[in-house]
C-alpha cells in the first residue's frame, strides 16, 4: 500500500475528467453583504460558494503540448439554452465552446473540438475573425420565432456574423461603408462607427449592439440587420466653469472647443420582456464623481447601469436605499465601482460585475440590492481581474428547478480561468420569496421571507416583502411592525391610513367632541387674554411677569400697535422675551423627538443643546447685527428693545411647530401638505411680525426697514465668516504644532 | 600537535566505520551495538583555504547524485563529515559546505539539508545550497530588501567552523554578509573627481608603464575604428599614447569611455605584438589595462548632454533626485550599477582590487566623494552576520536543530534583518516526482507538487502564514479571509530513490515541529517557479520585530511617508525545530520496522498526536456522555435607544436572559438533545459592549446575579443525571479593553499595549467594502498585566458555584506589546497566556472553553469553538485535509464555525463528520431585530432561536447518529476516493438510448460481416453454387444480451432492465429494422444455406464507457464517462485505539460525498480492513451531499 493518497490525487490531476464538477464548497474567501440605510455594509450569509477547482486553459483542453493555445483574451462568455459556454477569445480570434458539466472544450457530433476561428460565407469564401469581443446565443424557448442563432461581434472586421446553432454560417450584419472623401452619406451610421463589442438579441429578434467607436448610444437593428436607430445616448459632461465660459463665446469658438466624448457602453444584456440593460464605466474623474452622487442620490443620468425600453427611455426601478450601481461606501469618489458586465438572472434579478474589486452585485427587479460578494486575493473564489460574467442555467432533476450558477472569466498570470460560483440554500430562499412575490402568492411569500430572515435578519428587503404581503392580506398592524424594521414609509403609510380609518370609524364621535371642546377652550382663553391685556393697557407702573407673557396674544394680532406698546409702554421684558425664546427651543426640540414614524422613520433626534444652538445662534446674530446696523442708521431701538421685539415675534412658532409635530403622528405621507402648510403659516407670521417689529422699534419707514433688514442679513454673514475663519485658523495652528511634535517624536 | 593528528586520524576511521554501519545497516546487530549516549565526533580541520574553496566549488558544480545515500557515502569517503550517532540515528555535517544529513540506520533513509542533484542546473540559485538565508535592508533604504544566503558567503571564503557543542551537539558557526576584506569605493563620483583622482593617475601610470616597456611611443600609429560622427559618418581616430585629452571624458558621455577602453586594448595588442604574449611585461600591461576597463564597465555615467530630448526632463529629474548635488555641480557623475546587492558587492570587490593595486586610494576618501555628490549608497555599511546552527539528536532519535537567537550578531544600528530561515531546503522535494507539502493552514492543507510546480512562472511561488494568527500589535495587518495557523508543524512527503543501488522508488519525508520560538515564526512553502524543481517548507523569523509606520496615519497634513520602526529588544531564546523522519510503509515492512510514522499527512498527524500525548499535553476526554455535545452561544444584553413618552432613553435590553437559557435547554432536551454547552456572551459588565472583566457584574436586565446563580444551580441539578449535561460557560474577554468603565481601575495607560510608534494598539477587523483592516477601538491588553487583572476577576468569579469559564480570545489571539518601556515579545506573551491558562485550569480547576485554540492552549482547554476545520483554499494549494481532527479528536471537544452562518448546512454536517467536530450555533431568544441597527452587532445576522429550533434538532440528530458514539475514537485515516456518478434519469435514458443504438449498429455491422464472409465462402465452395442464403436471427438471445449488457451488473432481477424498458428506448424498432432488412434480403427458403446469428456473434467495445468496476483507491482506475475523481468523495476512518476500552480496535469508516449528485463507490479489502483479500469488493451508494457509515 504505497501512499495511495498521493497516487490517487496525481491520477486525479492527470486523468481526463469527463463529468462531475457540480461541487459545493462552504469556504468563502470573501464576505457577502447588503447595505444598511446609512450606506454601511451589513454582513449576510453567503449567497454563492466558489467551486473548489481551478478551470484554466490547460484544464479546458486548449493548451497543446508546447504550452501554446491558451485563451489569449477572453472578452465575453455566454451560455446556450443547455448551459454550454461560448467564450469570445479576441486575441486568439476564435470562439471556444465549453461543455456545461466538464468545462472542457466541447466536441461536436464528429468528435472535433468546437473552437471556431473561421467560416465560409455565402460566396464560399473562407473568412476569419478579427478580434471578436462579443458573442450571443439566442434561446429558442424564449424567441418568438423559436430560432437558435449564434451572434459573433467580429469587432475589427466591423461586422456581426450570424450562425445557426451548429456554427453554420447564416448571414453577416454590417452598416454602409464610409463615404469616400468629398462625398456625403445619408446613413446615420457608417463603418467607422461600427466596431461591435457587445451584442444582445431580444425575443422579437431585434438586435442591440454596443460599438466601441460609437458615442451616440446603443445601435438598434432589425432582425434582418437593418439599422433602425440609436437608444440611450450618454450625457456629455463639462465642468461648470467651461459651461460658463461658453456663454461668452461666439458660435464658431464654441464649436471648436474640445469636448470630452462620453464613454461608450461596455456591455449589454436583454431580458425576457425585451428591455435592454446596459453598463458603462466612466473614465474621467468628473464622471466618476457624478457616478457616486448618482448612486447615493438614485439618479439615472450617471448611473453605471441603465435599463432602456424599446424607444430608449430609462426605466430602471431604483427602489432600494441606493442606486443599483455597485459600491456605495467608497472612501474616495474615484474609487467607485468599475462596472464591466451585466447578466440577467432568475425572478427578475440581475447582477453586475465590478472589475476593480472583483465583486458582484445582485439586485432584484425593483433595484433592491439582494447581496454583494467577491474579493481579490490568492484564495479560490477570489478574482484577479474578471473580464466577463454569465449565468449558467442547469436543470436539476431532483428538485425540478433551474440552478443558476454564476460563471466568470478571470484573467490571472497571462491565462484565463473559469470561476464557478454555486448558489446556496440562502440564495434559493431569496429566489423562492421573489418568485412568490412576483406571482402574488402572499402567504407563501411571507413564509419564504420568514425563512430568509431566519438566515439573515439584517435583510431589509425581507421585512418589506413580508410587510407588503401582510398589507395585501389586510394585516395592517403586522405590516407596520415589519415595515418599521426596514425604515419603509410608503406602504407603511398606506397601512397606517387603513388602520387610522378603522380607528376613526370607531372613535369618530368622541374625537369630534374632544376637538370641539379643545377649540372652545382655546378661544375662551384667547378671549380671557384679550380682556386681561385691555385691563393691563390702562395699568400704570410695572407689569407682572404673567401680564407680560399674556401680551403676546395681543401683539401677534395687532403688530403695529403691539410693538409700539411693547417698546414704549414696556409691556414686555427681557424675562418674558427669554421665556418665549425658551418655549421656541422646547417646541423645536419636541419636533425633533416627537415626529411620527412616517416623517422620521429612523428615529433621528437631536439633543436640547443642539436645538438651543440652532435657535439661539441665529436669533442672537440677528439681534446683534441689527443693532450694529441700526445704530448707524438712526434706529431708535436699543439692543434690549431689539431683543425683546425679536423674541416676541417668534411667538407663533411654538404653537404651530407643536401642532404640526403632533399631526405627524396621525397623518400619512399623502397628507404631508397639511403639515407643511401649518409650519409655513407659522414661519410667514413670524417674518411679518419681525419685519413690522423692527419698523416700529426703530421708527423706520418700510423702505428703510427693507434696506436695514437686508443689511442685517449681510452683517450676519460677515460675522459668521469671521468666526469661521478665526476658528479654522486656530484649528490649523493646533494641528500644525501637534504634527510637528508627532513627527519629531517618531523620527528620533 | 602530533597527538592531535593521530587522534583525528583515529576518529576519522571510527567515523567512517560508524557511518558505514549507520548508513548501510547489516541487520539488527548494528542497532544493538548502538551506544546509550550520543557519540559526537568532530575532527580538526587541516585543509588550506584553497582546498576548502575547491571543495565548495565542486559542491556547487558537481552535486549530481541519484540518492542521498550516494551523496552521503561520497562525503564520508572524502572524510568531510563530522557526526553525532545515537541508537539507530545519526547526524552528519559537512564541515566545508555545511550540508547536513539525518540518517535512520534502521530503514536506511537519509534526509539532507540541501538537494542532492542541484548540479543539473548551470546556475542554481545559491539559496538552494544554503543552510541559512537572511533577508535584510539597511536603515537608510528600509524598503529595499536584500537577500543573503550562507552558500554565497561560504563560497566567498568566509568559511564555516564546526565544533562540538555542549551536551552532545554539533555547532556550525556561520559568518554571513561581507567579509572585512571588501574595500569601500565611491558609489557615486563626479566626473571631475574621477578624472583627477582615479583616471588621470591611473592613465598616467599606464602611460609610464607602456613607456617603460615599449620605449618612446610612435605618435598616430594606432588607429581605432568604428566611431561615428553626429551625422552618422564613420571616422578613424588616432591616439596619443599619453592620452592627454581626457578632458573630453566629461562631455562625451559613454562613448569616450568606450574609446578609452578600446584605446587601452589597442595598446595591449600593440604590446602583444611587440613583446610577445608570454612575456612578463605584456602580462603586466594587460592586467593594468583590465583594471582600467573595469572602471568603465562597473560605473555608469550620468551625462545629461546625451539624453534624448523627449525623455530628458523626466530622466534628469530622476537623476537629480538620486544625486542631489548633481544639478548644482553641473558635472557628470559616475555611479555604480546598484540594482542588485550581490552584483554591487562584486563591483566593490573588482574596483577595490583595481584601485588597491594601482593607487593609494583610501576607503575614507570614497566616503567623502560619496558625500560630495549627496548620493546615498545602497549599502552604507558592510553587513556582517554571525550565527550558528546547533544539531543534536533527541531521546527518540528525532533531529533537533537550534538557532540560538543570542548567538546571532550583526550591526543592528545599520541594518534591519527582516527574516531569517534555517535549513530552508531540508528534505526538499523533487517536483518532477510525486509528493506534496503539508502546510497547517486551518485544518491543514496539502500542496501537491503537480499543482505547485510551474516551469513557466518566472517568480517563485510561495504560500506563507504567520503562526498563531495575527498580531494586532502591528499597525499594518494584511491577511484577509484566511484560516488561522494554530499548529507549529509542517512536513514534506517526496519520492526518492531507495538508495540501495536499485532503481526502486520509495516515499521519503519528514515532519517538523517548532518547539521553541514558534510564536515568532512564519511558515513558508516555496517552489522555485522556473528557477528550479525543488519544493521547500521552512519557518522563518525576524530577530527584532519591525513595523511599518505611516505618517499619514497620524498626521492630516503632508505626505504619507513610511518609516520602518524596529523594536529595541528581541527574543533571546532559541528557535528550535524538531524533525521527525517519516517512513514509507512498504520500506518499513521490508525492514520489519513496526514502530514508525507513515510518509503521509496521516502519519504526520499520528506523529504530532503522539508527540503531544507523550508530553502530557493531550489527555483523553474524561467525562464522555452518550451523545455528542452541542454548542450554543447565546448573546446577553444590548443597549437599545427606546422612546419613552417620545423621549429617547438608552435601555439595557435582554437578547437572551438566564431564564431563556434554561428554557432553551428544557426544549432541546425534550427533543433528545441533552448534552448542551452554552457560552454566554455579553452577560456581564455592560452586555454586548462589555467593559474589562476586572470585576463581574451580571446584567440586571438578564436576571442579575440571582439569575446567574439560579442558572448554575439548575445546571447542577441537570448534571446529576449521568447521561445529561448542561454546561454553562460565561465568556470573558481578557485580551482586549473593549469598553472603558469608571472606577474599575483598568486603563489604557496602565494596561494597554502600544505599537512600535507609541500609539495604542487596537484590534482591527477587515472591512470587505473598503478592503482594509479598520480599528475596532478595542485596545490590546499588555500580556504581562493579564495575571494581575485576573487576580481581581477571580475574586468576584470564584464565589459562584461553577467550574466552567469561557475565555474566547485567550486561545485565539496572541499579541505582543511594543511599548518602549515595557516590551513583551510574542513568545513572552505566549508564556503569559499559558501561565494564565495554567492558573485557571490547574490551580482554580476551571473547565475552559476558547475560540480557535492555538496549540499552546491544548494542555488547558476542554472545548474549542470556531476551530479551524477547513483550510483557506489557496489557489496554489491542492486540497484541505482534517489534520486538526486527526490530532485532536477524542482529546479535546471542538466545533467549527456557527452552523447558522453557513451557506450550506448539509456541507457543514459532512465536514463535521470528516473532521470529527461538533455543531455550534449562535442564538438569541428575543429582540433580535435590534441587532440589525447596531453597526458592530449587525454581524449577528441569523440568530433567532425560535426560527432555528427545528433545524438544530434535525442537524444535531443527523450528526449525533453518525459520530455520537465515536467520541473516544481517534481519526486514523483519511483519503480521497474515485467514485462513479449515478446519472440522473434523463441522462441515463439518453445514454442508454445511445448505447442501444450503438448495439443495434454493431448487430448490423456484425451481420454484414458474417453475411459477406458466408457469401464469400459459398462462392468459393462449388457445392454451394446456386444455393440461396437464409439468415436466421435469434432475436431472443440478442434481447437477453442487451438486457444483460446494459443492466450494468445489477445483481437482483428487479433492478435489471426489462423488455418493456428496451421498447421504451426504441430498441425493438431499431432491431426489427435491421432484422427485417436481412430477412427480406435473405429470406427463409427451403434448401437454403442457413446462417444462424445470435448474441455470441457480437463482440465489440463500446465507445461509451458507461461503467467501471475499479476499486475506489486503485492506482490504475479504469475511467468511465461518469467517473468523479476531483477529491470530493472522501473516506474517513475512526478507530478505537484505547487498549483499556471494551471496543478496542473497532473501526468505523465514513464515505462522504460532497457532490451534488449520488455516487457509487467500490471498496475492497485495502480500505475495508478486517476483511480477507479474497473477499469481493463492495459497492456503496452515497447520496448527494450525504454520507454512509460502515462499521467494520
Amino acid at each position: 500500500m504505497k501512499s495511495r493518497i498521493t497516487k490517487v490525487f496525481i491520477l486525479a490531476i492527470v486523468a481526463l475528467m469527463l463529468f462531475g464538477t457540480v461541487l459545493t464548497s462552504a469556504y468563502e474567501s470573501y464576505d457577502t453583504y447588503t447595505y444598511s440605510i446609512d450606506g454601511k455594509p451589513l454582513l449576510s450569509p453567503a449567497a454563492y460558494t466558489p467551486d473548489v477547482s481551478v478551470y484554466d486553459s490547460k484544464y479546458m483542453g486548449l493548451v497543446d503540448e508546447s504550452g501554446q493555445g491558451g485563451l489569449g483574451m477572453a472578452s465575453d462568455i455566454v451560455t446556450d439554452k443547455e448551459g454550454n459556454f461560448f467564450i469570445a477569445d479576441s486575441v486568439g480570434n476564435r470562439i471556444v465552446v465549453l461543455d456545461k458539466y466538464t468545462y472542457r472544450v466541447k466536441e461536436d457530433v464528429n468528435g472535433n473540438q468546437m473552437i471556431i476561428d473561421h467560416y465560409y460565407d455565402e460566396y464560399n469564401v473562407r473568412q476569419t475573425f478579427n478580434a471578436p469581443t462579443g458573442v450571443y446565443v439566442t434561446d429558442p424557448n424564449k424567441m418568438i420565432d423559436k430560432s437558435e442563432n449564434i451572434f459573433v461581434c467580429d469587432t475589427q472586421n466591423r461586422k456581426v456574423v450570424v450562425f445557426d446553432k451548429d456554427f453554420n454560417y447564416e448571414r453577416t450584419i454590417t452598416v454602409p461603408d464610409d463615404p469616400a472623401e468629398g462625398e456625403t452619406t445619408t446613413s446615420l451610421i457608417t463603418k467607422k462607427d461600427f466596431a461591435p463589442t457587445a451584442i444582445a438579441v431580444d425575443i422579437y429578434g431585434r438586435i442591440f449592439v454596443v460599438s466601441k467607436d460609437c458615442f451616440s448610444g446603443i445601435v438598434v437593428m432589425s432582425g434582418e440587420g437593418d439599422f433602425t436607430g440609436f437608444i440611450g445616448a450618454q450625457k456629455i459632461t463639462a465642468d461648470p466653469l467651461t459651461l460658463l465660459w461658453e456663454k461668452f463665446q461666439s458660435v464658431e469658438d464654441r464649436e471648436s472647443n474640445f469636448r470630452e466624448l462620453p464613454d461608450p457602453y461596455n456591455n449589454i444584456a436583454v431580458d425576457d420582456l425585451g428591455f435592454v440593460y446596459a453598463t458603462i464605466s466612466f473614465s474621467n474623474v468628473a464622471d466618476k464623481k457624478n457616478q457616486l452622487e448618482a448612486i447615493k442620490g438614485k439618479e439615472a443620468a450617471y448611473s453605471p447601469v441603465k435599463k432602456l425600453n424599446s424607444v430608449g427611455k430609462e426605466i430602471l426601478k431604483r427602489n432600494g436605499f441606493f442606486d443599483p450601481g455597485g459600491e456605495v461606501d467608497v472612501l474616495l469618489p474615484t474609487e467607485v465601482s468599475t462596472i464591466t458586465d451585466i447578466a440577467i438572472g432568475n425572478e427578475g434579478s440581475w447582477s453586475i460585475l465590478d472589475k476593480s474589486r472583483s465583486r458582484i452585485f445582485t439586485y432584484d427587479s425593483n433595484g433592491n440590492l439582494l447581496f454583494a460578494f467577491g474579493d481579490t486575493g490568492n484564495q479560490i473564489g477570489n478574482g484577479a481581474s474578471y473580464t466577463a460574467m454569465t449565468y449558467q442555467v442547469l436543470y436539476d432533476e431532483k428538485t425540478g428547478k433551474d440552478v443558476y450558477n454564476l460563471v466568470l472569466l478571470d484573467q490571472t498570470g497571462g491565462d484565463f480561468r473559469l470561476m464557478v460560483y454555486h448558489p446556496t440554500d440562502y440564495y434559493e430562499l431569496i429566489m423562492n420569496a421573489l418568485h412568490n412575490q412576483n406571482e402574488h402568492n402572499y402567504s407563501a411569500t411571507i413564509q419564504y421571507w420568514q425563512d430568509v430572515l431566519t438566515r439573515n435578519n439584517n435583510f431589509d428587503l425581507a421585512y418589506v416583502g413580508i410587510g407588503k404581503a401582510l398589507y395585501n392580506l389586510g394585516d395592517y398592524e403586522g405590516a407596520m411592525e415589519m415595515l418599521k424594521n426596514a425604515y419603509e414609509t410608503e406602504v407603511y403609510s398606506l397601512a397606517f391610513a387603513a388602520m387610522r380609518k378603522d380607528i376613526l370609524s370607531r372613535w369618530l364621535l368622541p374625537l369630534i367632541i374632544v376637538l370641539i371642546v379643545a377649540l372652545v377652550f382655546f378661544f375662551k382663553f384667547l378671549g380671557w387674554a384679550k380682556k386681561k391685556n385691555k385691563a393691563v393697557a390702562l395699568k400704570v407702573g410695572k407689569k407682572t411677569y404673567l401680564e407680560e407673557l399674556l401680551y403676546v396674544f395681543h401683539l401677534v394680532f395687532h403688530p403695529f400697535d403691539g410693538f409700539w406698546d411693547l417698546k414704549h409702554e414696556k409691556r414686555g421684558s427681557v424675562k418674558s422675551a427669554t421665556t418665549i425664546l425658551a418655549l421656541t427651543v422646547v417646541a423645536f426640540f419636541y419636533q425633533s423627538i416627537g415626529q411620527g414614524y412616517i416623517f422620521n422613520p429612523r428615529g433621528d433626534y437631536s439633543t436640547v443643546i443642539m436645538q438651543m444652538l440652532g435657535i439661539l445662534v441665529p436669533v442672537l446674530l440677528w439681534v446683534i447685527s441689527n443693532w450694529c446696523l441700526t445704530t448707524l442708521f438712526d434706529g431708535e431701538g436699543s439692543l434690549k428693545d431689539i431683543y425683546i421685539a425679536t423674541c416676541y415675534s417668534l411667538a407663533p412658532l411654538p404653537l404651530f411647530i407643536t401642532i404640526s409635530t403632533i399631526l405627524t403622528n396621525v397623518l400619512t405621507i399623502s397628507e404631508q401638505g397639511i403639515i407643511n402648510m401649518i409650519a409655513a403659516i407659522g414661519w410667514v407670521w413670524v417674518v411679518i411680525l419681525l419685519f413690522f417689529g423692527m419698523v416700529v422699534t426703530h421708527d423706520y419707514s418700510t423702505g428703510k426697514n427693507v434696506i436695514t433688514t437686508l443689511g442685517t442679513i449681510v452683517a450676519m454673514c460677515v460675522i459668521m465668516f469671521i468666526v469661521i475663519l478665526f476658528s479654522s485658523l486656530v484649528v490649523k495652528m493646533v494641528t500644525f504644532v501637534v504634527s510637528i511634535i508627532t513627527e519629531i517624536s517618531n523620527k528620533f | 600537535m602530533k597527538l592531535n593528528r593521530i587522534l583525528s586520524t583515529v576518529l576519522v576511521i571510527v567515523l567512517l566505520l560508524t557511518g558505514m554501519i549507520a548508513t548501510f545497516p547489516m541487520g539488527a546487530a548494528a542497532a544493538e551495538e548502538a551506544a546509550e549516549k550520543p557519540v559526537v565526533s568532530v575532527i580538526e580541520d587541516t585543509k588550506t583555504e584553497e582546498e576548502k574553496l575547491a571543495i565548495i566549488t565542486a559542491y556547487q558544480k558537481e552535486t549530481l547524485y541519484t540518492s542521498a545515500q550516494e551523496m552521503l557515502k561520497a562525503d564520508l569517503d572524502a572524510g568531510y563529515l563530522d557526526s553525532i550517532t545515537y541508537k539507530d540515528f545519526a547526524i552528519y555535517v559537512n564541515r566545508y559546505t555545511g550540508v547536513s544529513y539525518y540518517v535512520n540506520g534502521k530503514s536506511g533513509q537519509v534526509l539532507t539539508s540541501n538537494p542532492i542533484d542541484s548540479g543539473i542546473y548551470k546556475d542554481v540559485p545559491k539559496d538552494v545550497l544554503s543552510q541559512i538565508t537572511i533577508t535584510y535592508s539597511s536603515h537608510a533604504k528600509p524598503m529595499i530588501n536584500i537577500e543573503e544566503n550562507s552558500f554565497r558567503c561560504i563560497a566567498q571564503s568566509s568559511f564555516i567552523t564546526v565544533t562540538k557543542g555542549e551536551g552532545d551537539t554539533i555547532v556550525v558557526k556561520y559568518l554571513l554578509g561581507e567579509s572585512e576584506a571588501v574595500d569601500r569605493v565611491p558609489d557615486a563620483i563626479f566626473a571631475a573627481d574621477m578624472e583627477a583622482e582615479i583616471l588621470a593617475p591611473m592613465l598616467e601610470k599606464y602611460a609610464a608603464l607602456l613607456e617603460s616597456h615599449l620605449g618612446a611611443f610612435p605618435e598616430n600609429t594606432i588607429k581605432v575604428t568604428g566611431y561615428k560622427n553626429e551625422d552618422g559618418t564613420s571616422y578613424l581616430r588616432s591616439y596619443n599614447p599619453y592620452l592627454t585629452d581626457i578632458d573630453a571624458l566629461k562631455y562625451s558621455g559613454g562613448i569616450h569611455g568606450d574609446m578609452i577602453k578600446k584605446a587601452v586594448d589597442a595598446f595591449v595588442s600593440y604590446a602583444k605584438n611587440e613583446l610577445g604574449s608570454k612575456s612578463a611585461a605584456y602580462k603586466e600591461i594587460s592586467t593594468f589595462a583590465s583594471n582600467i576597463k573595469i572602471i568603465f564597465t562597473e560605473y555608469q555615467l550620468y551625462n545629461p548632454s546625451i539624453l534624448p530630448a523627449d525623455t530628458r526632463e523626466q530622466t534628469l529629474k530622476l537623476w537629480y533626485e538620486t544625486v542631489p548635488n548633481m544639478e548644482a555641480a553641473k558635472d557628470n557623475v559616475f555611479i555604480l550599477n546598484n540594482s542588485d546587492q550581490e552584483q554591487l558587492m562584486v563591483s566593490y570587490r573588482l574596483i577595490g582590487k583595481a584601485l588597491k593595486a594601482n593607487l593609494d586610494f583610501k576607503a575614507d576618501r570614497a566616503v567623502e566623494l560619496n558625500a560630495k555628490t549627496g548620493y546615498s549608497p545602497l549599502v552604507e555599511d558592510f553587513p556582517h552576520f554571525e550565527c550558528s546552527l546547533v544539531y543534536s539528536l533527541a531521546e527518540d532519535g528525532a533531529l533537533i536543530v537550534d538557532f540560538p537567537a543570542a548567538s546571532f550578531k550583526y550591526q543592528k544600528d545599520s541594518f534591519i534583518v527582516k527574516s531569517v530561515a534555517c535549513l530552508p531546503y531540508f528534505g526538499s522535494g523533487d517536483m518532477y516526482k510525486d509528493g506534496y507539502v503539508f502546510f497547517p493552514d486551518g485544518s491543514g492543507t496539502v500542496v501537491e507538487f503537480d499543482d505547485f510546480y510551474s516551469e513557466t512562472a518566472a517568480q517563485r511561488i510561495q504560500i506563507t502564514g504567520e503562526l498563531y494568527g495575527k498580531d494586532y500589535c502591528y499597525a499594518t495587518i494584511t491577511d484577509k479571509h484566511k484560516e488561522q495557523i494554530t499548529m507549529p508543524v509542517y512536513g514534506i512527503v517526496s519520492t526518492v530513490n531507495k538508495g540501495d543501488g536499485s532503481d526502486e522508488l520509495i516515499q521519503n519525508g519528514y515532519f517538523a515541529i517548532l518547539e521553541d520560538g514558534a510564536a515568532l515564526t512564519k511558515l513558508n512553502v516555496n517552489s522555485g517557479g522556473g528557477l528550479h524543481k525543488y519544493a521547500a517548507a521552512y519557518s522563518s523569523f525576524a530577530p527584532y520585530n519591525y513595523d511599518e509606520y505611516k505618517l499619514g496615519d497620524v498626521i492630516s497634513v503632508g505626505d504619507n511617508k513610511s518609516y520602518l520602526v524596529v523594536a529595541e529588544t528581541g527574543y533571546r531564546g532559541t528557535y528550535r525545530t524538531r524533525y521527525v523522519m517519516l517512513t514509507d510503509p512498504d520500506l518499513a515492512a521490508e525492514k520489519s520496522i513496526d514502530s514508525y510514522y507513515a510518509s503521509s499527512y496521516v502519519g504526520m498527524a499520528a506523529c504530532y498526536r503522539d508527540y503531544l500525548a507523550d508530553k502530557g499535553i493531550l489527555e483523553k476526554i474524561a467525562d464522555v456522555k452518550d451523545n455528542l455535545p452541542l454548542y450554543i452561544e447565546t448573546l446577553g444584553a444590548m443597549n437599545v435607544t427606546q422612546r419613552i413618552l417620545t423621549f429617547p432613553v438608552s435601555v439595557s435590553t435582554a437578547l437572551t436572559t438566564f431564564e431563556d437559557v434554561k428554557t432553551m435547554y428544557k426544549q432541546l432536551s425534550a427533543k433528545g438533545v441533552n448534552n448542551v454547552n452554552f457560552r454566554l456572551t455579553g452577560y456581564s459588565n455592560g452586555g454586548m459592549y462589555f467593559t474589562y472583566p476586572a470585576k463581574v457584574r451580571w446584567e440586571r436586565s438578564l436576571g442579575g446575579e440571582k439569575g446567574f446563580e439560579s442558572l448554575i444551580a439548575y445546571a447542577k441539578s441537570v448534571n446529576k443525571s449521568s447521561d445529561k449535561n448542561l454546561g454553562i460557560y460565561p465568556d470573558f474577554d481578557f485580551q482586549y479593553i473593549n469598553n472603558t468603565a469608571m472606577f474599575d481601575r483598568v486603563s489604557n495607560g496602565k494596561h494597554g499595549s502600544k505599537l512600535v510608534d507609541n500609539r495604542y494598539a487596537t484590534k482591527q477587523v477587515y472591512n470587505s467594502v473598503s478592503g482594509l483592516y479598520e480599528t475596532l477601538y478595542s485596545v490590546l491588553v499588555s500580556p504581562d498585566t493579564l495575571d494581575g487583572l485576573y487576580d481581581r476577576f477571580i475574586k468576584d468569579y470564584s464565589k459562584y458555584d461553577t467550574k466552567n469559564i469561557s475565555v474566547s480570545t485567550l486561545g485565539s489571539d496572541l499579541n505582543s506589546n511594543f511599548d518602549d518601556k515595557n516590551t513583551v515579545s510574542r513568545d513572552a506573551a505566549r508564556k503569559h497566556v499559558v501561565s494564565l491558562l495554567n492558573r485557571m485550569h490547574n490551580k482554580n480547576g476551571y473547565s475552559i472553553m476558547t475560540d480557535i485554540g492555538n496549540s499552546y492552549s491544548y494542555e488547558f482547554i476542554d472545548h474549542i469553538l470556531n476551530a479551524t476545520i477547513d483550510s483557506s483554499h489557496f489557489v496554489n494549494s491542492s486540497y484541505a485535509v482534517p489534520f486538526l481532527g486527526m490530532v485532536l479528536h477524542s482529546y479535546i471537544n471542538y466545533a467549527g464555525t456557527p452552523l447558522n452562518y453557513t451557506g450550506s448546512v448539509d456541507y457543514n454536517i459532512l465536514h463535521s463528520i470528516e473532521n470529527g467536530a461538533s455543531l455550534y450555533y449562535i442564538l438569541c431568544m428575543q429582540n433580535t431585530n435590534y441587532l440589525k441597527d447596531d453597526e458592530t452587532l449587525s454581524k449577528y445576522y441569523g440568530v433567532d432561536y425560535k426560527n432555528w429550533f427545528d433545524d438544530i434538532v434535525e442537524s444535531y440528530n443527523t450528526l449525533n447518529t453518525a459520530i455520537g458514539d465515536l467520541q473516544l475514537y481517534e481519526i486514523v485515516d483519511h483519503t480521497a476516493l474515485i467514485a462513479e456518478r449515478i446519472p440522473n434519469s434523463s441522462e441515463h435514458a439518453s445514454d442508454l438510448e445511445d448505447l442501444l443504438e450503438e448495439y443495434v449498429q454493431q448487430v448490423d455491422l456484425a451481420l454484414a460481416k458474417q453475411v459477406a464472409a458466408k457469401l464469400e465462402a459459398m462462392r468459393a465452395d462449388a457445392n454451394m453454387i446456386g444455393k440461396g442464403l437464409e439468415v436466421s436471427i435469434d432475436k431472443a438471445t440478442l434481447v437477453a444480451d442487451a438486457i444483460d449488457r446494459f443492466s450494468f451488473g445489477a445483481e437482483s432481477d428487479e433492478n435489471k432492465l426489462t423488455e418493456a424498458d428496451l421498447s421504451e428506448y426504441g430498441f425493438f424498432a431499431l432491431l426489427d429494422e435491421v432484422i427485417t432488412k436481412y430477412q427480406l434480403k435473405y429470406p427463409a427458403k427451403v434448401g437454403a444455406e442457413v446462417l444462424v446469428f445470435d448474441e455470441s456473434d457480437i463482440s465489440y467495445k463500446s465507445k461509451f464507457k458507461y461503467t467501471s468496476d475499479s476499486v475506489a483507491n486503485a492506482d490504475d482506475y479504469v475511467y468511465s464517462d461518469y467517473t468523479s475523481d476531483n477529491g470530493s468523495v472522501i473516506a474517513v476512518t475512526y478507530k478505537d485505539t484505547d487498549k483499556s476500552s471494551a471496543t478496542y480496535g473497532k473501526t468505523v469508516l465514513f464515505l462522504i460525498n460532497y457532490n451534488n449528485y449520488d455516487v457509487n463507490v467500490r471498496l475492497d479489502s485495502s480500505i475495508l480492513t478486517n476483511r480477507s483479500e479474497t473477499d469481493p469488493a463492495v459497492t456503496y451508494t452515497v447520496g448527494r451531499l450525504g454520507f454512509v457509515r460502515v462499521d467494520i
